[in-house]
């Protein structure tokens, strides 16, 4: 998986709220803009038709009262009633002044007033926001000493109207804010039901064993069916490549091993009824090669089988390791006779068991096998080899070690060792340098911790093999 | 005795029969499925040596219709399929012994003889070793043709081994045979039959192997 895939993977929800969620923010705003925008025209228009009544009645009576002002009785009632300043001036003919507030903000420039047509603007005056109006209009009252246009301006402070708008943004905002909130829950709820099934899929495969590979079959909703069937797909795919390795394998096995069987049962036969000196030690070496031979063979499968390719067929079940040690250790018996080795077998289990949990018996048999030849094979005639396993203790698995007084392996070469094909004795032409690989495959497949260290007093060389508890 | 190999590697099956001639054993050879069978039906063996891949007809096909038949026959699988399912299912269908390809001629014939050893009964009941002879009807010992007194304990250690030879045998397999159970005490025992019999044969050019931590081998 690249860096890529799993940032995909890990935000699928994230991805998914923020679809639902941007737009749904998007439109809130619009909403709230629209709203905003409704309620002050609303608002202005209200107010408007007010300054208009007020303008009409003010003028009347500035003209009727010959350029008196507004009672204070009257202005207060006013003020109680809008809840606002009110400012007004009236100007007869010429700009005469007649009554007012004479610092009232004036018309913008450029407008013309039409008779009887209120104009309505936005203005600044002590402070305050102030929306104003401006209307003439004609008087011909022969009551009145005023004859012609007259000009009233009428202002009044935003106060509540603003309060208006505010309270009705804040309302609003607040129901917007609540429905948003319900509805990213309600999303993060319908996503995690939506990737649930992803989910379920996910754990199926982790609790998969590694070499199970059967086709996955959950039920999937529509849109993840086509991801489970090419999953499926290629589990089948590496099955079938899985499956040709191991027939691969086996072929190859056949191949090599029945040509090496004849080469080598030939030469030992010649070598039998050999009698001149020097056709003798010519056989010897062909005898000697052949085995070697042989032996990369059987390792090199071998190392195919339980390498991690290979193993994925493999089945893991719990497995005692006490009887199988000793079973190996048997079965070795008489070759180690053959080469003048003592090999014994150490049991201190001590009655604890020495079971573990997901072990392959032929892999173990197979590292274990390995681990005596090798004792035997770079040990001299006389060699003490022995096999010990250590059973299972409080907070560690069983513990499988080989030791032997043979040669040993110096302190600095026990990393190369491991690797495929590292011979350190050229000299010895016994083994072919795969031996401990095998091991160390077969280890790690066990999740066993595979450590080389000194033998008893310091001679020779103690395998040691710790399995997880 | 006589042995029957079936190996369709004619150089093989050559050398493995020179190699057993040897020792003064007639041998068989043939080299396909269908004839291995009809002779396996026909005559009478002591040992069959058994190639599993064969032409006409498989090696474990034959195995099947010698035991399904009864017939009291050894079998010694040889193969070069060496794992581990390929191996249960030679022993599962009734094979003795199982020896992977390539091998060493003086293994297959150790265990050729442990093979015709054990096959004891109604064509011979005498397992010999060295100079040692048990006879497995009248349990009698002889080195040379000189009998050898044995206490029945003595007896039924050495008869344990013989019936094993080249095998180790746990000195709670050996008390097993002895008293029908294995407690501590017994299986401490063993160790005094064992020096005392190794005393009576030491004449017989027979070994009693002790294999560290594992038990007794009988050995020549």
């Amino acid at each position: 998986m690249t860096e890529n895939a799993t940032a995909i993977s890990t935000s699928l929800r994230a991805r998914l709220l923020r679809w639902l969620l941007l737009p749904g923010l998007m439109l809130a705003f619009g909403l709230l803009a629209k709203n905003y925008l409704t309620v002050s025209e609303m608002a202005n228009r209200i107010q408007d038709r007010l300054l208009v009544a007020l303008a009409v009645t003010i003028s009347e009576h500035a003209i009727n009262s010959r350029g008196d002002l507004l009672s204070r009785d009257i202005e207060l009632l006013l003020e109680q009633f809008t809840r606002e300043n009110t400012y007004y001036r009236v100007q007869g003919p010429d700009g005469a002044f007649v009554t007012g507030d004479s610092g009232l903000p004036r018309l913008p420039d450029g407008v013309t007033l039409e008779p009887g047509v209120p104009h309505f603007y936005n203005a600044h005056y002590r402070n305050e926001d102030v929306r104003a109006v401006t209307m003439k209009y004609l008087v011909s009252n022969p009551s009145s000493n005023i004859y012609g246009w007259v000009t009233i301006d009428v202002s009044q402070t935003r106060r509540e109207r603003d309060n208006l708008i505010y309270d009705e943004l804040l309302g609003s905002t607040t129901d917007f804010l609540v429905l948003m909130f319900l509805g990213g829950v309600f999303a993060w709820i319908g996503v995690s039901r939506g990737l649930a099934p992803l989910r379920r899929l996910q754990q199926a495969i982790r609790r998969r064993s590694t070499d199970d590979l059967r086709p996955i079959r959950h039920a999937m909703p529509k849109e993840v069916t086509e991801v489970v069937r090419s999953l499926n797909a290629l589990l089948a795919r590496l099955e079938s490549s899985i499956t040709a390795n191991q027939r691969f394998i086996a072929d190859a096995s056949h191949q090599l091993r029945t040509p090496l069987a004849t080469v080598q049962a030939e030469a030992e036969w010649a070598l039998r009824n050999a009698s001149d000196q020097q056709d003798r030690q010519a056989l010897e070496r062909i005898v000697s090669q052949t085995r070697q031979t042989a032996r990369l063979a059987n390792q090199l499968l071998n190392l195919a089988r339980v390498s991690p390719e290979g193993r994925k067929a493999v089945r893991y079940e719990k497995t005692d390791l006490l009887a199988l040690a000793a079973s190996v250790t048997s079965g070795m018996v008489r070759y180690a006779i053959r080469h003048d080795i003592d090999l014994g077998f150490d049991d201190q289990s001590e009655g604890m068991n020495c079971e573990i949990e997901t072990g392959n018996e032929v892999l173990l048999q197979e590292m274990l096998g390995n681990l005596i030849e090798n004792a035997i094979l770079y040990g001299t005639p006389g060699t003490i080899v022995t096999v010990r396993v250590i059973g299972r203790g409080v907070a560690v698995g069983p513990v499988l070690e080989v030791e032997d007084n043979g040669p040993g392996i110096p302190e600095k070469d026990r990393d190369t060792v491991l690797e495929r094909f590292v011979r350190l004795d050229e000299q010895n032409g016994q083994g072919c340098g795969l031996g401990l690989a095998i091991v160390k495959e077969v280890a790690n497949a066990h999740q066993a911790v595979m450590s080389l260290e000194d033998g008893k007093d310091g001679v020779g060389l103690k395998v040691r093999i710790a399995f997880p508890r | 005795m006589r042995i029957l190999i079936v190996e369709d590697n004619l150089v093989l099956a050559d050398k493995i029969a020179a190699a057993l001639r040897q020792t003064d054993h007639a041998v068989d050879l043939v080299h396909d499925g269908e004839d291995a069978l009809r002779l396996v039906l026909q005559e009478t063996f002591d040992l069959l040596i058994l190639d599993l891949s064969l032409p006409g007809l498989d090696g474990i096909e034959i195995l099947k219709t010698v035991r399904a038949r009864k017939i009291n026959l050894p079998v010694m699988i040889l193969t070069a399929r060496g794992n581990l399912d390929e191996r249960v299912a030679g022993l599962d269908a009734g094979a003795d012994d199982y020896m992977v390809k390539p091998f060493e001629l003086s293994e297959l014939e150790a265990r050729a003889r442990a093979l015709l050893r054990r096959n004891i009964g109604q064509r011979n009941p005498a397992i010999t070793v060295g100079k040692l002879t048990f006879n497995s009807v009248d349990r009698s010992v002889t080195i040379d043709g000189q009998p050898v007194l044995l206490t029945p304990r003595e007896r039924g250690v050495l008869e344990i081994l013989l019936l094993n030879v080249s095998q180790v045998i746990s000195k709670e397999k050996i008390a097993l045979h002895l008293f029908g159970f294995d407690d501590e005490a017994s299986v401490k025992s063993i160790e005094l039959y064992i020096s005392r019999l190794r005393k009576k044969i030491a004449s017989g050019d027979v070994e009693v192997r002790t294999i560290r931590g594992l038990g007794y081998m009988i050995d020549e």
